[in-house]
């Protein structure tokens, strides 16, 4: 049990951390121009989906990863039901 | 980032589009020449300046009728968007009345949630959207004070472990923070009691 404590302070620091952060960004996008705060959001967002698509396309280059992306679309049309 | 409430617009000079910007702008080329729709959720925060990325983008969507909605599949179908649910076009209208369906592009992420209006706060959502003026385009969104309180009913309901890391209170957090100065504080209290989030929005606003 006293082992659990270390683990919930931590999710805890990490929570503050994080809000931390929400606001400072959120100032950082207030203060600046819209160019600038975009253009650093166009390099995280643009790198992930660049990277998401990488991935499919590899996947659809063997007979395994095509099985692969069935599963992922019947768990997409999962979600929906 | 230019909010004026009262014309009910959001101008963004200059933005540097990201993929997620193309791909929602290449879907809503197509989608208002067919149907009246309103983004909600995720993307409204991203679009607004949140920094992460999503899988989705939610759409909700006026009734429409089968020749409207086959004249658009055709179309998004001719622009490579595929509906991740079945081929069919039929079974894709009717799969509206029940559920929604997703539209994607060459890979299955990210993809657009399109799912019909089916509820007062749905209907609110789309009457009092506001547009986002950006490199010469407009979007359709939810109002904030509407989608900051939608976003604190997504929230995990358990404890504080639970919801420390969550991406829906983030969101909301975001609009919040950017906007706050702006926000109709009266309104936003209604969505908050409809929602009976009243706990949560005191911890938003620490």
């Amino acid at each position: 049990m006293s082992q659990m404590w270390p683990i919930k302070n931590e999710k805890m620091r990490n929570f503050h951390e994080r809000i931390w952060f929400i606001k400072y960004w959120a100032n950082y996008v207030k203060r600046n121009s819209d160019k600038k705060w975009s253009d650093g959001q166009a390099l995280l967002i643009s790198s992930q989906i660049q990277s998401s698509r990488s991935f499919y396309k590899s996947l659809k280059k063997t007979e395994e990863g095509r099985r692969k992306i069935e599963k992922i679309l019947e768990s997409i049309k999962e979600q929906n039901k | 980032m230019e909010y004026n409430p009262y014309k009910r617009e959001i101008i963004l000079k200059g933005k540097v589009l990201n993929e997620l910007d193309k791909f929602v702008i290449d879907f809503v080329n197509i989608l208002e020449k067919f149907v009246g729709y309103v983004i909600v959720s995720g993307y409204v925060s991203i679009l607004l300046g949140r920094s992460r990325a999503s899988e989705d983008v939610d759409f909700l969507i006026q009734d429409m009728t089968f020749s409207k909605f086959e004249m658009m599949f055709k179309e998004l179908a001719s622009q490579r968007f595929e509906c991740l649910n079945t081929n069919q076009i039929k079974e894709a209208y009717e799969m509206l009345d029940e559920h929604a369906i997703r539209f994607s592009r060459e890979t299955p992420i990210p993809n657009i949630e399109f799912k019909k209006i089916t509820s007062k706060i749905q209907e609110d959502a789309f009457n009092n959207k506001l547009s986002v003026k950006f490199n010469g385009k407009s979007l359709f969104i939810s109002p904030l004070e509407l989608q900051i309180a939608y976003k604190l009913s997504l929230m995990s309901k358990g404890s504080f472990e639970e919801i420390s890391s969550d991406k829906d209170f983030e969101d909301a957090k975001h609009l919040y923070e950017v906007f706050n100065e702006k926000l109709n504080k009266e309104k936003l209290l209604e969505y908050i009691k409809l929602f009976k989030v009243e706990n949560r929005f005191e911890l938003l606003k620490k």
